[in-house]
């Protein structure tokens, strides 16, 4: 589905909240007042029935009251709304004000003693159009003779007011509505106004200007702290992207110099009539350049799909020490050579894979045999925490300087360039005992201690 | 014993031709899938060694192919060695799978253990020339002396006895002898080698461990 826009949405939803909040208080307030009144009209006429009911009461008869219609005729006077009539019991009229000329239905007549607080009013039609309530009661006169009032009022005037009050809460909410269309629409833009910028700042971004960052000087701290991680992450990727070069770089330069030997020996030994036996020193020596070739794609394909978790785990159950002295074992006679001897002391079991394993170790130990001055003694040993095992890797011999011991582990990194050469090193290894780590969820870190380096390994516990 | 290698890669074939000729075998090639899947169904030949990209009929689809019909050994080439293409390949019928670029030694190796097939007896003696080798009870004379050798360097005098007049390369040893299966950096094997000359070979005239240069390491009476 379509998604709407934010600032649509948001004004959208804005717009709908002031308009039903307008609408629902403008009724509240209307049906309120409508109430109020009409009570207050009713009241009226119920005082005014009871009073003709107690006046009646007074008259000893009929004839009585005939001669006293001014006091029964003085309640009503001044207002046209009213209607106020006496009826005989026959029916005939004794008082009859109506000057709007009001028919006066007040539905059922109350009985004599029945009082008339709170008693609900009759409301009626005429055939003119006009709306008004009313009340009909008994009333008795001193002689007994039992009477009917009718008092009614035409509410026209009240239903009007009421009418006009409605006409204008439905002017406010529309006016509200729009004034809140309006303001939302502004205070929209205003708060998305860094967004557009961010995706402004952002379609200027590409792989060859990794180097800008998104200004941090707008907005609110929210959309601050978006710019704050985007920017963090344009800096890992630049920095990505920058080693990503740089590999690249190396790995030509790399590949350089054994196809450079290659080439340069192979053409100089062609250039006449030689021996057999340069002939054969010469496929000799070109065989194990390509051997080092090869064993440099491997890496570099090992590190790749390392890098994308293509390589599967096999994790197992493995025995620490005798992990690390097969690993030893197989070290020792190169240790012997140069008069460097291993020392494990280890115990535990870890859950990882033998073969990754096996070659982390023995890449640490291949580099510190590389640093071990003679008669020196790589230890070893493996140490069990709250969190799991690290495994370490001590030689004694010269400090790595700080500035190497982060990067010691990335791919190509040579801390002298004068070792680009060194034999039959790739350069990698460390990259992959990193890769192994990070394939185990674990760590590689390195350490200077006082005339030693540590190498440390550490797999976290796994639950069996 | 009768290859066919099916390969489209002309210096790749000469070779594989050359060296496999060389080693005793009789090589017939094919330089694209359709030829070499007639010949493999018309001719019998006892193992292939195919290349996985080849043009119009693939690795993939001689396989598929051959196995309606025919049980012989596929040996794969490819330099191509995700997971995924190892176990199509075997799925298909392959017997085994091998990324190039791979050790020629490497190949000699994979396609003799094919050919075997079946249990390989361990021998309880092994004798060549004056050494003689005790496997049950891990003891080693030559010319009638006793030479003492640790574990591994008795591992080691018993991969490549056993496996006599056989090239091992340095990661075959490495796999074999200490279980590490992973090119390594160092030239740990080289150094086991040497330490193991000087007790069996050094205190006598005739050699029997012998350095092919760039390739590996044989024993055997003469020298490749």
């Amino acid at each position: 589905m379509r998604r709407l826009p934010l600032s649509v949405a948001l004004i959208c939803a804005f717009t709908l909240i002031s308009v039903l909040t307008f609408y629902f208080v403008g009724s509240y307030l209307y049906s309120h007042l409508r109430v109020q009144l009409l009570r207050m009209d009713s009241e009226e006429v119920l005082i005014k029935a009871q009073h003709l009911r107690s006046l009646v009461a007074a008259e000893e008869s009929t004839h009585d009251l005939l001669t006293h219609i001014p006091r029964f005729a003085g309640q009503v006077v001044g207002s046209n709304a009213f209607v106020v009539q006496i009826l005989a019991a026959g029916g005939q009229k004794l008082v009859d004000f109506n000057p709007s000329h009001l028919p006066a239905d007040a539905g059922p007549v109350v009985p004599d003693p029945v009082p008339l607080q709170d008693l609900e009013l009759h409301q009626w039609r005429s055939a003119k159009g006009v709306t008004a309530h009313g009340i009909a009661v008994q009333a008795r006169l001193r002689d007994g003779e039992v009477l009917t009032i009718v008092v009614g009022r035409s509410i026209d005037d009240v239903l009007e007011m009421l009418n006009g009050y409605r006409a204008t809460i439905l002017r406010a909410v529309a006016l509200g509505a729009l004034v809140a269309i309006l303001l939302s629409y502004i205070l929209v833009h205003r708060a998305l106004r860094p967004l557009h910028h961010i995706t402004e700042e952002a379609s200027h971004i590409n792989v060859e200007g990794l180097n800008v960052r998104f200004s941090l000087d707008n907005g609110s701290p929210e959309l601050r702290e978006i710019s704050v991680s985007m920017n963090e992450m344009l800096a890992r990727l630049e920095r990505g992207f920058r080693l990503l070069a740089q590999y690249t770089e190396n790995l030509a330069h790399d590949l350089r110099t054994p196809v450079n030997n290659l080439r340069g020996q192979t053409e100089v030994l062609l250039s006449r009539e030689r021996t057999i036996e340069e002939y054969q020193a010469l496929l000799a020596s070109n065989l194990e350049e390509y051997e080092r070739l090869s064993r440099m794609i491997e890496n570099i394909l090992f590190l790749t799909r390392a890098g994308n978790a293509q390589i599967a785990v096999r994790r197992a159950e493995l025995d620490l020490e005798e992990q690390l002295r097969l690993v030893a074992e197989y070290f020792e006679g190169l240790a012997d050579e140069s008069g460097v001897s291993l020392n494990v002391q280890a115990s535990g079991i870890i859950k990882a894979d033998a073969v990754l394993f096996r070659r982390a170790v023995s890449n640490l130990i291949a580099n510190s045999l590389r640093y071990t001055p003679p008669g020196g003694v790589i230890e070893l040993s493996t140490a069990l925490s709250g969190a799991g095992t690290f495994v370490s890797i001590t030689n004694p011999g010269p400090e790595i300087a700080a500035e190497h011991l982060d990067k010691i582990f990335e791919r190509f990194y040579r801390i002298e360039e004068a070792r680009t050469n060194s034999a039959s090193s790739t350069g990698l290894g460390l990259a992959i005992v990193r890769s192994i780590m990070e394939l185990h969820e674990g760590l590689a870190s390195a350490e200077n201690g006082d005339g030693f380096v540590r190498f440390r390994l550490f797999f976290p516990a796994v639950a069996a | 014993m009768r290859l066919l290698v099916i390969e489209d890669e002309p210096k790749t074939l000469a070779y594989l031709k050359k060296g496999l000729g060389e080693s005793g075998f009789t090589v017939d090639t094919a330089r694209n899938g359709e030829d070499g899947l007639h010949l493999a169904m018309t001719d019998e030949y006892d193992l292939l060694v195919l290349d996985v990209m080849l043009p119009g009929l693939d690795g993939w689809s001689v396989v598929r192919s051959l196995r309606a019909r025919k049980t012989t050994p596929v040996l794969f080439l490819s330099a191509r060695d995700e997971l995924d293409d190892r176990i199509h390949g075997l799925e298909l019928g392959g017997d085994d799978y091998l990324v190039k670029p791979f050790a020629f030694v490497e190949l000699l190796a994979r396609i003799r253990t094919l050919l075997r097939r079946g249990p390989v007896r361990e021998m309880e003696h092994l004798v060549v020339g004056e050494l003689e080798m005790d496997i049950v009870k891990r003891k080693v004379r030559r010319g009638g002396v006793r030479i003492d050798l640790t574990p591994r360097e008795f591992a080691l005098l018993h991969l490549l006895a056993r496996r006599r007049g056989e090239i091992l390369s340095r990661t075959q040893i490495a796999s074999y002898v200490w279980d590490m299966n992973f090119d390594s950096d160092t030239n740990v094997v080289e150094v086991a080698v040497r330490r193991l000359r000087a007790k069996v070979d050094d205190p006598f005239s005739r050699k029997i461990i012998h350095t092919v240069r760039g390739m590996g390491y044989v024993l055997d009476l003469e020298k490749p």
